[in-house]
């Protein structure tokens, strides 16, 4: 498959990561070419910012759409991820866990369009060495003291 | 805690907190307060985001291979597989009442065609090749019926973990590669003075596996994706060490500072001196034959009794399962394991408790450990002084005695794992320092009205390039803690 950053040298101007990520995403699945994926990421990207405007006054819109197509066409894609964090060990039933992802989610969108690329990037892993972030990843699992490990001399087992 | 099962097992002297208790009773394995599971961020290199990967154990045995695995809700899986390999001749789909068999083919990394369909494990015993198992274990896994039956085995722990070849999108089902870091327990020989010779082995294991399970009974065919990332090559005792004198946590279960790790294997019984602060394997020395010197006694008795003739692989399965198969059927074979009870007590004759063992904390493990446990507590409560279980010497519970060496492997695989995202994480951390001070001296230099030189220039760049990608950035929690302990050394 052609993969030679298509999108990078097109007249989109995009995050670098998404399109990275997109480019990355079509490269494992083989089956839709990175423009493909675009699409649909702005397709989907777009219901979900749409949460973040307001209703018009007069239409009672969020953009095209009125609150019962919006919902309609939301809830599949939140059926999808809520799928997706269960079979993957991260229900959206831990309660705790939850609120700091959508409090992020929502810090994640609220920064759209007021910062660029690189400010975000920055101020994630800002976030990340000042503990002012998230402190749960998923996959993280139990996390073993520093001092226990050393005791363990793990070292003596390098992984091959 | 949280329990997910009850159960009545006794722990025979075990701690209630080691490894060994907490599988032996079927808790949810955790840590710290958050589930221990095999599945995890794996830090595959440094400058990409890291891969979701399972941590497995595998028990690299002579007489049976042992694969564990930790899934989504903390329960440990383990699964034994007979060293048995059989060539299959046709796929067909029989009319079965039970659970159906598999039968496999693979196709390694780099390779162009897929293996000859096979069957391993307990349903290959019957007509089962032989395979290398006296071999070190970088010839035994240069054979590629061995490697391709230690994929399968993996692929059948992440069945039992609920993991499957494919996700749905869009209501079909699509291949999803699935990524393993395999934490492999081989013989202390194989990784003391033929290190570099298994850890070439272990290189050529690494990259993607297809591989094709055939079920026998609903006709379908599955298909896998996995790729092996990587291995952790651990001598055998650790594992034993790890399941009946660690926490979960990786602190002390019993302040024990020398521990004797007697293994009763298929093969061999070896003993093994291991430093308790750290599982370290100090010494080891084979005392003789394992439970192979019962089964080759069986062979005889049953061919005498019931006209049948059955494999050395066969026999050692017989001891366990007390059971062989004649006219298609499974015949209870107690009585003639009775009859060979006094060779239950002649093998142990190998095993001589010195006093330098006695000075230590000896643990029995092994499926022999299981299989003897009367016999060898019969022996200790011989020796002279007294000798108490759980404070002096553990035989591991029948349960948890043969699968001992997966259970702690997984610990060790799940620790070393961690230690290696400390490592990248205490990168990501210095990197992230070093680019502050470079900073906070350019800013200072432009206070000054000067500009800063190209070098600082550069070097300021080329590091915040490397931050963005850095692994580390993944491990927000992590990047915490070892931020906490290295401002607590700094003073």
């Amino acid at each position: 498959m052609d993969n030679d950053n298509r999108l990078r040298r097109g007249t989109y101007s995009f995050y670098e990561s998404t399109v990275a990520h997109l480019e990355q995403l079509s490269a494992q699945r083989l089956r839709e070419r990175d423009t493909d994926l675009l699409r649909q990421a702005l397709h989907v990207g777009s219901l979900f910012v749409s949460l973040l405007g307001e209703a018009d006054p007069a239409s009672g819109n969020f953009g095209l759409y009125s609150t019962d197509e919006l919902a309609v066409l939301l809830r599949p894609w939140v059926v999808i991820a809520l799928d997706w964090l269960e079979q993957h060990g991260h229900p959206i039933a831990n309660e705790a866990a939850a609120a700091v992802n959508i409090k992020a989610l929502f810090s994640l969108l609220g920064s759209l369009g007021t910062s660029d690329f690189q400010q975000d990037q920055t101020a994630q892993r800002t976030a990340v060495v000042e503990g002012t972030g998230p402190l749960t990843s998923p996959g993280a699992g139990a996390v073993i003291s520093g001092d226990v490990l050393a005791s363990l001399k793990l070292d003596d087992d390098p992984i091959v | 805690m949280n329990k997910h099962n009850t159960s009545n097992q006794t722990l025979e002297g075990l701690q209630e907190c080691s490894w060994g208790a907490q599988v032996l009773q079927k808790y949810a394995l955790t840590a710290n307060n958050a589930p221990i599971e095999s599945a995890i961020l794996y830090p595959l290199v440094g400058d990409h985001p890291p891969i979701e990967a399972y941590i497995l154990s595998l028990d690299f045995g002579k007489r049976a291979l042992k694969v564990g695995g930790v899934d989504k809700f903390a329960d440990f899986h383990a699964r034994t597989f007979v060293d048995a390999y059989a060539a299959a001749k046709q796929l067909k789909q029989q009319e079965e009442s039970g659970e159906g068999e598999s039968i496999w083919k693979v196709r390694g990394p780099g390779e162009a065609k897929l293996s000859e369909a096979f069957r391993f494990g307990n349903s290959a015993l019957r007509t089962a090749e032989a395979l290398p198992v006296n071999e070190t274990a970088a010839a035994r896994l240069e054979d590629p019926r061995v490697r391709n039956m230690t994929i399968c085995a993996v692929i059948q722990i992440l069945q039992d973990m609920k993991i499957y070849p494919t996700v749905y999108e869009d209501g079909m089902p699509v291949l999803k590669k699935l990524h393993v870091v395999l934490c492999i327990g081989l013989p202390v020989d194989d990784l003391t003075r033929r290190r570099e010779e298994t850890e070439q082995a272990l290189q050529h294991l690494k990259g993607e596996y297809r591989i094709e399970q055939f079920d026998t009974k609903s006709g379908k065919t599955e298909t896998w994706a996995i790729e092996v990332n990587g291995f952790i090559p651990t001598p055998q005792p650790r594992g034993t060490h790890y399941t009946a004198m660690r926490r979960l946590d990786g602190t002390p279960a019993l302040p024990k500072k020398i521990t004797t790790v007697i293994d009763i294997g298929g093969g061999d019984i070896y003993a093994y001196e291991v430093d308790s602060s750290s599982g370290v394997v100090v010494e080891g020395q084979r005392l003789g034959d394992g439970t192979i010197a019962i089964a080759r006694e069986l062979i005889p008795l049953v061919e005498d009794t019931y006209g049948v003739h059955i494999s050395e692989a066969q026999a050692q399965e017989a001891l366990h399962l007390r059971t062989i198969l004649k006219g298609g059927e499974e015949i209870d074979i107690s009585g003639l394991l009775e009859q060979l009870r006094p060779r239950f007590a002649h093998l142990l004759t190998t095993v001589t408790i010195s006093k330098r063992m006695l000075a230590t904390f000896i643990i029995f493990s092994g499926g022999g450990a299981a299989l003897l446990h009367n016999e060898i507590a019969a022996k200790m409560q011989a020796l002279p002084g007294q000798h108490e279980v759980g404070k002096d010497y553990l035989i591991l519970p029948s349960a948890i005695a043969p699968i001992a060496n997966c259970i702690g492997l997984f610990a060790h695989g799940y620790y070393r794992v961690q230690q290696l995202i400390r490592t990248k994480v205490t990168e990501f951390l210095e990197l992230y320092e070093s680019l502050q001070a470079l900073e906070e001296k350019v800013r200072a230099g432009a206070a000054a009205g000067s500009h800063p030189p190209a070098d600082q220039q550069l070097a300021l760049q080329e590091g915040q390039e490397r931050l963005r990608k850095h692994v580390g950035q993944y491990y927000p929690l992590i990047v915490q803690q070892v931020r906490q302990e290295r401002r607590a050394l700094a003073g």
